[in-house]
């Protein structure tokens, strides 16, 4: 009886002990291993979409709640002190899953708003066709682009689709514009959240 | 003093965890891809292996025998965790390469094998000086296997070109069939060297499993 | 190597008294092969005989320094290794570079059949192994279609593969016997290949239950697809006479160590690696999968070679 209640208390206790350690090391960490994650993760799609700021989106970022009370990751660009965009990830329906995409919106001075760019985060495309939305030929047709009328040619846009991946074409402009919808709900947050 | 050395180096060489144990070759053919690899899975389970036999040997008088192997996987185990967050944290693209071949540190069977094998029955030092020796071990074993495929498989080490330019890499060796051919011939040029020194030595060589009826089991005669 | 006994002699199998040595069969394989070796020089010229030469030499040579490595008395004069060679040569396309030739003849030889202590102690195809080790680490190299873009032949088996049906009906059965298409320099040549195949059958140094079932399994297979499918699959001869088709049935697949020596799993041996390759063919990505399919059927052996009659008097006992 005794050996029985000695193994049942000194278990108890090692994994209780190991318990308490873990949970302390992952308090201890979280705030780090998040801003890796995102680093490595979202920052890559980040550098594409502003090829010319000099702060740090991923440490700048903030969560902004949308008008259903969805809470968003976004990130800030800013160049000589000025705010000159916001970026944040949405998902569109690919070929296989979902397609995470990175939206860049400029902020401009005038209340005049357009795109800044896009950038592909996570995907499980087809290798060598849907996987070509992360090319420059598909991407760069975003920049500069308006926030309305974002759609395929063969839906009344200007979009031109990477030929053989509609699937994934289609995904990555529903990303988009579920980004401009929640641009739109959130836009007039941003100045209180990063100034202007 | 000297027996402290001596469980500390058998691990460098004579028990060399996956060339002389065999041992945690799960991981040894899975990461091997290139150097860097093997060197952060290497330091990943130095950091395991000398901390569990620490615990466990810590422990070794508190364990009761007929729950020790689940003592021995909960330490493991805890201390695996902590490295996959401690790598997520400072060493995050290691932690996107490596994969799913960190959490596996667990059931790798060298941690469990000299918890129970050493660390259970030996005093904290000596304990600590066998689990840094073969840790090490298997670091530099991973290292230098990942060398070995890195280079012929991709003409890099470290990342940085070694071969020559018109170098057509050898993919074989970077797939999975050349994880365990690379592999083989280490072993086999370890026992080569091995039978060599013993000929220096004026012993004599060691010999493979004969090759007679019973090692081949091919045809359906039973034996006797 | 001593006898042990004075009148017992111990030595790796095959163990076949009648006068005819192992050194003798390897010679007649190898003599069997020389009319699809000429056809090779005649149809791509100088290119093939260096490719033949550079790949018998370096798997020569290799086994020489294995033997030496090993410290075993040399068994290179039996010519396995000069058929290795060749058979790894024909596998190649004539454009081979020769680092390719020679890495591939060294694994063929060290990582087909050295490291397995030899003659009869292979589990795989040597040069099948040499020609996986290379097709796996440098593919563009090794497929013959990308690398023969200017020669004025078709690939029968590629352009089937790439273009469809229509692409090769204008491709006649006289042409591919000829061995005027583009594959491994000496597999393509399946007139001669087919020549050298009977005279081996009519030697007896091959059983039929192998090549026949291959080439069973091949036709059956096409036929089944041919029939199920909408018309866009190519006969069996088609299948049969492209690429190299007929040198693995009579050469590849009758390697004597890793296939099975009773007559069922023989068949069932050739049955599994004909279906196989029309199946990576229909549905893989390897326009001429012989090979592949080969190494398949030979991992395979040891189970076939289970399907075996009891063993004289060792049932069980009743009690």
């Amino acid at each position: 009886m005794m050996e029985m209640i000695r193994m049942v208390l000194v278990l108890s206790l090692i994994c209780g002990a190991s318990g308490f350690t873990l949970a302390t090391i992952r308090d201890a960490t979280a705030q780090r291993v998040e801003e890796q994650e995102l680093t490595y993760v979202q920052g890559p799609a980040l550098n594409q979409i502003f090829s010319d700021i000099d702060n740090n989106p991923v440490k700048d970022r903030a969560r902004i709640a949308d008008a259903q009370g969805q809470e968003h990751i976004v990130f800030p660009a800013r160049k000589d002190g000025k705010l000159v965009g916001v970026a944040f990830q949405s998902f569109g329906k690919g070929f296989g899953g979902d397609l995470g995409i990175m939206v860049g919106f400029a902020v401009d001075q005038g209340g005049k708003n357009e795109l800044a760019g896009i950038g592909v985060t996570t995907m499980k495309e087809t290798p060598g066709v849907g996987t070509r939305i992360t090319e420059g030929d598909f991407r760069n047709q975003f920049v500069s682009h308006p926030l309305d009328d974002v759609a395929l040619k063969s839906g009344g846009g200007d979009i031109a689709a990477v030929s053989g991946a509609t699937v994934s074409s289609t995904g990555a402009v529903a990303a988009v514009n579920h980004a401009i919808k929640t641009f739109n709900e959130i836009k007039d947050k941003i100045p209180s959240e990063f100034g202007s | 003093m000297s027996t402290l050395w001596k469980e500390f180096s058998k691990g460098l060489w004579r028990d060399l965890p996956p060339f002389r144990l065999v041992l945690g070759l799960c991981p040894v053919l899975a990461v091997t891809k290139t150097a860097d690899n093997g060197l952060g899975m290497g330091l990943a389970v130095i950091f395991v292996l000398t901390l569990s036999n620490v615990f466990v040997s810590l422990l070794r008088n508190i364990i009761p025998s007929k729950v020790r192997i689940a003592c021995f996987i909960v330490i493991a185990a805890s201390l695996v965790v902590c490295v996959e967050l401690l790598m997520q944290a400072f060493a995050y693209p290691l932690y996107q390469q490596l994969g799913i071949f960190v959490p596996l540190i667990v059931v790798n069977c060298i941690i469990l094998g000299r918890a129970e094998a050493f660390a259970s029955k030996n005093t904290v030092l000596m304990s600590t000086a066998d689990g840094l020796g073969l840790g090490i071990g298997f670091a530099l074993s991973l290292t230098f296997l990942g060398a070995l495929r890195e280079t012929f498989g991709y003409g890099t080490l470290f990342g940085k070109s070694v071969m020559w330019s018109g170098f057509e890499p050898f993919t074989f060796m970077i797939e999975a069939p050349g994880a365990f051919v690379c592999l083989g011939l280490v072993l086999a040029a370890m026992n080569a060297l091995t039978n060599w020194q013993r000929g220096v030595k004026g012993l004599e060589a060691v010999e493979g499993p004969k090759h007679d009826c019973k090692a081949c089991g091919m045809c359906n005669t039973p034996l006797k | 190597m001593k006898p042990i006994e004075p009148l017992l002699t111990v030595a790796s199998p095959p163990h076949v008294h009648c006068g005819r040595t192992f050194k003798g069969m390897t010679l007649e394989t190898i003599l069997a092969l020389m009319p699809a070796a000429i056809m090779a020089v005649w149809h791509f010229g100088l290119p093939a005989a260096r490719v033949m030469l550079l790949s018998c030499a370096v798997a020569v040579l290799t086994e020489a320094v294995c033997w030496k490595a090993i410290k075993r008395r040399s068994a290179v004069d039996d010519g396995t290794a000069v058929l290795i060679g060749l058979f790894y040569a024909f596998l190649l396309p004539a454009s081979a570079p020769w680092w390719l030739v020679v890495s591939g003849a060294a694994a063929s030889i060290i990582l087909g059949k050295m490291i397995f202590g030899g003659n009869g102690g292979n589990p795989l195809g040597a040069a099948l192994v040499g020609w996986t080790t290379c097709r796996i680490s440098w593919g563009t190299f090794m497929d013959p279609y990308t690398t023969m873009l200017d020669s004025p032949l078709r690939a029968p088996l590629h352009e089937l593969h790439y273009f469809g049906l229509q692409a090769v009906s204008d491709i006649s059965a006289t042409n591919m016997l000829l061995g005027e298409q583009i594959g491994g320099l000496g597999a393509a040549q399946s007139g001669a290949i087919l020549l050298g195949g009977l005279y081996l059958l009519s030697r007896r140094i091959i059983r039929p239950e192998i090549p026949v079932a291959f080439i069973g399994g091949i036709a059956l297979a096409a036929l089944v697809f041919q029939l199920t499918g909408d018309g866009t699959n190519a006969s069996a001869t088609f299948h049969l006479i492209g690429g190299g088709t007929l040198f693995g049935a009579f050469f590849l697949a009758t390697d004597p160590a890793p296939s099975p020596v009773l007559p069922v799993p023989m068949i069932a041996y050739g049955l599994m690696g004909g279906i196989l390759t029309m199946l990576i063919r229909q549905y893989g990505m390897y326009p001429d999968a012989v090979p592949f399919a080969l190494l398949l059927a030979q991992l395979a052996t040891p189970l076939l070679e289970r399907i075996a009659p009891k063993p004289f008097g060792t049932g069980r006992v009743k009690a």
